[in-house]
């Protein structure tokens, strides 16, 4: 979809452009048609229809306990989510900055976009996993992991 | 959260087949599922505000338009009354650090002056460049800082808010890989039936189909958030802690002051190099660093209509002679990927429509916001852990939002109240109000009946200011959207109670 709207729209709106614009209108339109297309009341009269493969399971996957389960690894939990994990994702944001080939505006773009999803994934991972031991362990070898990439940094 | 989704349904069909989906173990997904649902409920207020208040702010300026709709409005310009303009404001303010000009577009149909004089002020000008006033969008203004700083200390507020898009971010992927089967029901949406399982119709659905949008929107607000936090380490560690250095490829050189005077820029030849560009480069804002003086800068942002980024950067000599480009059209894939990410978050390179899009979209953002933690609630009750505090708490979070937010509308246009607290304490208030007393589903159909209530009144309150000023064209269609609004969210029909649909104790 994104190849086709870049040459579709390359003329009339610029490549870049132009797959920002077809892919917003793809997610409005399929959007709407969810919306338009949804079962909004139970048919009457006869039993419905499963309307997706889905459907007969009325339960779901229950989430896995994670590492709040007392007060104290609440706290741990929210220290890890948060002040580890920024460490840890600025490390590799850093190391990006300093180790990516490339200018210097590549490099700092590749580092300003990369430390966010670290963020984002040592977020989500520290709400997840139970064993906070594992989790403090990986966050910290990785900040002194890039804070000997960076001491070693090219001069 | 949960979108009551197996991942072992395959097992349920009649037939066996290979299928086309990824496969991911039971205890990958219940896990991921796990960091999905913790971080969810941790950051899911300050989610929905950010939300709420990014999806009000995509049309700031239609709003900025609608709260001052006196200010003298602009098609062109002549070189000459941009000159003249510009030498008032230097006049009338010179200790103001920068001077921004910024020429009439479709979006901010003025001539403007944005300086730092004490406070940060906006001064509008005539078609011959005389200065006219100033516009106090105070508004508009707080809408903006509710976004991007939420109202915090401007450096801690972007980190908290750059945070907030981080765990969005690890919200969106991790609902993804929680559920592994969610492609495969794309086009189902099913309201009617059992609460969870229509509530994770909604949030699965608006989810697959909001992606592109919801995640670029995650990364970008993240990467602006958090990118002051790794400037500061990255010039600490390469630049003696100088950021302006670090960060001069992508916003070019800070020029060393040198007060000696010298001759006012040359606006007229500076603008008459754009000429024979146009309409493919148009001028849009002009930045004026010491002008006067032998170390002023005169920088022109200028728009490039068919692409993404938000502008070329040009630096020209006092007499219009252009000296540098920044190439952040051309120059790189960094530069480009800088320029274009603030369009992209912000939905400003496609006009209207795309404004629109970005409008619905966010709203579905909202939704989605809402209906995980919504899920997660109704899940806990299912399995006889309810929680009717929090579910009270998270009603009063969805809905007082809202109705808070248009009441500091309504109370700015009617009597001048701050804005800031027009907005957060009521609804502080209203969350401490509704875990103290009543049920979800009276908070629900009172916070609606608010918000509705409130966005007629702003309306009405618009209308006895401003006059017919108020059918004017953008603040007549901003006017009918509140309007439309109104009607949406009043609560006309009334939530069923004991039923299955509709809970009494859970009506979010």
């Amino acid at each position: 979809m994104l190849l086709l709207a870049a040459v579709l729209l390359a003329p009339w709106a610029g490549g870049d452009r132009g797959v920002a614009i077809e892919t917003l209108l793809a997610a409005v339109a399929a959007t709407v048609f969810i919306v338009v297309s949804g079962r909004w009341a139970s048919p009457k009269g006869k039993k419905a229809r499963p309307i997706r493969a889905t459907a007969m399971i009325s339960g779901g996957a229950d989430p896995a306990i994670g590492p709040a389960t007392t007060p104290l690894r609440t706290v741990a939990a929210v220290l890890l989510a948060l002040p580890v994990s920024l460490a840890a994702s600025v490390g590799v944001g850093l190391v990006l900055a300093i180790w990516v080939p490339g200018s210097q505006a590549d490099k700092l773009v590749t580092a300003a976009f990369g430390a966010p999803l670290v963020m984002a994934g040592a977020m989500v991972w520290t709400c997840a996993d139970r064993r906070l031991l594992r989790t403090t362990a990986v966050l910290l070898a990785v900040t002194a992991l890039c804070a000997l990439a960076v001491v070693l940094r090219p001069h | 959260m949960d979108a009551a989704v197996p991942p072992d349904t395959a097992s349920a069909r009649p037939r066996r087949r290979t299928s086309i989906w990824p496969k991911a173990s039971p205890a990958f997904v219940r896990t991921v599922l796990s960091g999905h649902s913790g971080l969810g409920l941790v950051a899911a207020a300050l989610i929905y505000i950010v939300c709420l208040s990014g999806t009000v702010a995509v049309f700031i300026n239609e709003l900025k338009l609608w709260e001052q709709p006196a200010a003298p409005r602009l098609t062109q310009i002549s070189p000459h009354a941009v000159q003249a303009f510009a030498e008032a404001v230097t006049k009338a303010h010179p200790k103001t650090p920068y001077t921004y000009i910024g020429l009439p577009t479709d979006d901010v149909p003025h001539l403007y002056a944005m300086i730092q004089d004490g406070d940060d002020k906006v001064l509008v000008g005539d078609a011959q460049g005389a200065v006219v006033g100033d516009i106090a969008a105070e508004w508009s203004h707080f809408i903006e800082h509710l976004h991007i700083y939420l109202h915090l200390p401007e450096t801690l507020g972007l980190i908290v808010v750059g945070l907030v898009g981080a765990a969005l971010t690890g919200l969106i992927v991790s609902g993804f890989l929680a559920h592994p089967k969610i492609f495969r029901d794309a086009f189902a949406f099913r309201w009617a039936g059992a609460r969870r399982l229509s509530r994770a119709d909604l949030h699965n659905r608006l989810s697959v189909w909001g992606a592109p949008f919801h995640f670029v929107v995650a990364w970008t607000g993240a990467y602006i958030g958090l990118a002051t936090v790794l400037l500061f380490a990255v010039a600490g560690v390469t630049a003696k802690g100088d950021v302006a250095k670090v960060t001069a490829p992508i916003y070019g050189v800070v020029r060393k002051a040198d007060p000696t005077p010298a001759p006012y820029p040359d606006l007229v030849a500076t603008l008459a190099w754009f000429a024979p560009l146009k309409p493919d480069v148009e001028p849009e804002l002009i930045a004026l660093t010491a002008p006067g003086t032998r170390g002023q800068t005169i920088e022109v942002n200028a728009a490039l209509p068919k692409r993404l980024v938000y502008a070329e950067r040009y630096e020209f000599d006092g007499q219009g002679r252009m000296i540098k480009k920044l190439g952040l059209s051309d120059d790189g894939l960094g530069k480009q990927v800088f320029a274009s990410s603030y369009p992209l978050h912000f939905g400003s390179f496609g006009g209207l429509p795309v404004k629109i899009a970005y409008g619905l979209l966010g709203v579905a953002l909202c939704v989605v916001t809402s209906s995980g933690v919504t899920i997660w609630l109704t899940r806990r009750r299912d399995r006889g852990r309810p929680a009717p505090r929090l579910e009270k708490a998270w009603t009063a979070v969805a809905w007082g939002a809202p109705a808070t937010l248009a009441l500091s509308a309504v109370l700015w246009l009617a009597i001048k109240a701050p804005p800031v607290w027009v907005f957060w304490a009521p609804l502080a208030v209203a969350v401490a109000a509704a875990v103290a007393v009543k049920d979800a589903r009276f908070w629900t159909v009172g916070l609606r009946a608010a918000t509705s209530l409130a966005l007629a009144a702003v309306v009405a309150v618009h209308v006895a200011r401003f006059g017919a000023l108020a059918f004017s064209s953008t603040a007549l269609g901003v006017n009918l959207t509140l309007l439309a609004l109104a009607v949406v969210i009043a609560p006309w029909r009334r939530a069923r109670t004991g039923t299955h649909t509709q809970p009494r104790h859970l009506a979010t």
